[in-house]
């Protein structure tokens, strides 16, 4: 089976939302679109986007933590969206695995987005039907596109490389690599949906640092005239990937 | 959930129309060919229960995002609870036009019991996928139980009787027909307090299993949303969260046990106690009220729902409940003393 779907790396996200805006650019012109805005230059700017940032803090103050949450269709493996429909317009794609909703077919009665946990599913007063992100199925087949441009709108904006994109039942594609050697994770699996979205948790690199080499350390620092190092075992917190 | 009144409309008043008709077809069974059910009250009572799942259907057109394809909403029987409502309200619609028709045109009487039967199993399918559509949605807590198709099936029965009784104060001169209906409503509203005072007692129990950080996978007691990803909300926002505070749910839920079946149910005990034919406003009374008490209720229905998508927005009501798992293994099964 294929399943195309996105690797986000929580850890790697600076929360740019470059993602969200590049998505809400293509797919507004693209082949999904428009993403109608409600009053976009008033003070209540409501709208479409197939992809949102959400940012949390995690832990209690002062021991707190940013993370950025970017959330898009999970394109699950048992999509309960899909099950519920009662026009089949929204269907699962046999080929890649991809949840799409047929404009024609669709009544907007709003079931479907009753049906995800995830709140992933948009609703469009102005034309009356759901919009979700489609995973950008208009570049990723485009022949018209340069080859390395057939990619998700988002991960082609990611600054921070934070996004991976492909097949993640082929464990050779990029997207598998990154969950198995990320430890790639799904969220709310609780609620028995197989989403194919992985997510990279938030890791913390912790550096320990053994007598000798401190040793050794101690010695530079004082012949370059830098202040003593401390003589107890050092842990450097870096959020960084090594 | 913002409450969809286009929604609270269709279940109301379909289930009144259902109600109606079920109560109709028993009665005419239950004393054919011993001429104490006038035509009069057939013809009225049938109309009737078709005049209240019309005006629900016309209400449900304003929910959908493009109505003149809602036809389309049929084809998916094999597994959407919705598209077996879309098939079951028309189906129940015509078989009562046509029971009503068979009873103008003179047909047999087996012939429009039979008809009038199937109208009654076209009626407990619409019930039942009406609230299945709600029930089997395992993301919202306050649906996905029990209490849903129960309480569909209950409060649609008994606000048929309600509507019927009056029918009958005015059409059928048999009066130990309309003591029984008085009597029938007096048995179904006392049921229908109980069940709802059950179902809200159920719904303020709901322990939260899930928080935040099943929905982030970060394993973290202390998650707090910062910002949403949007400036001003968006569909899932507000669709979602229609923020009510305790004293005014109290209010109303106090309003929908009143009104919908407390009252009723004296009305209907005051009927059935009299000693001369009933006719008056009380029976109107007491059907106003309980439809106007279960358009309250449905409402609430919506309101009151918590769906597990308000985690990511931070909109998840956390009901201040003990774990009823925890609990009970701290009482059941105390720990081996070294």
């Amino acid at each position: 089976m294929t399943q195309m779907a996105l690797v986000i790396d929580i850890n790697k996200c600076v929360g740019c939302h470059a993602c969200a805006t590049n998505c809400k650019s293509w797919n507004t012109g693209g082949q999904f679109g428009p993403l109608t805005d409600n009053n976009p230059y008033g003070k209540d700017p409501d709208g479409v986007w197939f992809n949102r940032v959400q940012t949390y803090e995690v832990g209690k103050f002062p021991n707190t933590e940013v993370v950025y949450f970017p959330k898009s269709c999970m394109h699950c493996k048992n999509p309960p969206c899909v099950e519920v429909c009662p026009t089949s317009a929204s269907y699962k794609r046999e080929e890649d695995g991809i949840v799409l909703v047929n404009y024609n077919d669709c009544i907007g009665c709003k079931y479907c987005s009753w049906a995800c946990p995830y709140g992933c599913r948009e609703y469009d007063d102005f034309e009356g039907v759901m919009k979700k992100c489609t995973l950008c199925v208009d570049r990723i087949y485009n022949e018209n596109l340069p080859e390395d441009e057939r990619k998700p709108a988002c991960v082609l904006a990611c600054p921070s490389n934070a996004r991976a994109f492909g097949d993640i039942d082929d464990p050779k594609s990029k997207a598998a690599e990154w969950i198995s050697e990320g430890m790639g994770y799904k969220v709310l699996p609780e609620a028995g949906t197989d989403p194919s979205n992985h997510y990279l948790p938030k890791r913390k690199v912790k550096v320990t640092i053994d007598k000798d080499m401190l040793a050794a350390r101690k010695h530079t620092a004082v012949a370059m005239g830098h202040r003593e190092a401390p003589e107890s075992e050092v842990t450097s917190e870096d959020v960084a990937q090594p | 959930m913002h409450p969809e009144m286009s929604l609270v409309f269709l279940t109301v008043f379909a289930g009144v129309g259902q109600g109606i008709f079920t109560i109709l077809v028993v009665l005419d069974a239950l004393f054919l060919g011993s001429g104490r059910i006038t035509p009069a009250f057939t013809y009225v009572a049938g109309t009737v229960s078709l005049v209240f799942p019309l005006m629900g259907m016309a209400a449900s057109f304003f929910h959908l995002g493009n109505p003149q394809r809602g036809w389309k909403a049929i084809l998916m029987l094999k597994n959407s609870w919705l598209s077996r409502e879309v098939f079951f309200l028309p189906a129940f619609l015509g078989l009562d036009a046509l029971y009503l028709l068979s009873l103008y045109a003179g047909a047999p009487d087996t012939t429009r019991i039979f008809i009038g039967l199937l109208g009654v199993a076209a009626s407990m399918g619409l019930y039942i996928s009406s609230a299945m559509l709600y029930a089997t949605i395992r993301y919202i807590k306050e649906w996905s139980n029990a209490f849903t198709p129960v309480n569909f099936v209950l409060f649609g029965i008994t606000s048929g009787a309600a509507v019927i009784l009056v029918v009958c104060q005015y059409t059928n001169p048999d009066m130990a027909i309309c003591n029984g209906l008085a009597n029938l409503l007096a048995l179904l509203a006392s049921y229908s307090f109980v069940m709802k005072a059950l179902a809200f007692q159920h719904n303020a129990n709901i322990y939260p299993e899930l928080g935040m950080k099943n929905s982030l996978g970060i394993n973290n007691p202390n998650i707090r949303l910062m910002d949403m990803g949007t400036a001003y909300g968006h569909y899932n926002t507000k669709e979602y969260h229609f923020p009510m505070d305790k004293q005014q749910a109290g209010f109303q839920q106090a309003a929908v046990l009143a009104l919908a079946f407390f009252l009723p149910m004296l009305i209907a005990l005051r009927i059935s106690f009299a000693a001369v034919p009933f006719k008056g406003l009380l029976p109107i009374i007491g059907a106003t009220a309980m439809v106007c008490g279960l358009v309250i209720e449905r409402r609430l229905f919506f309101i009151q729902w918590n769906h597990l998508q308000n985690l990511y927005y931070g909109n998840y009501r956390m009901n201040r409940v003990k774990n009823p798992v925890a609990s009970k293994a701290r009482k059941g099964t105390p720990l081996p003393k070294s």
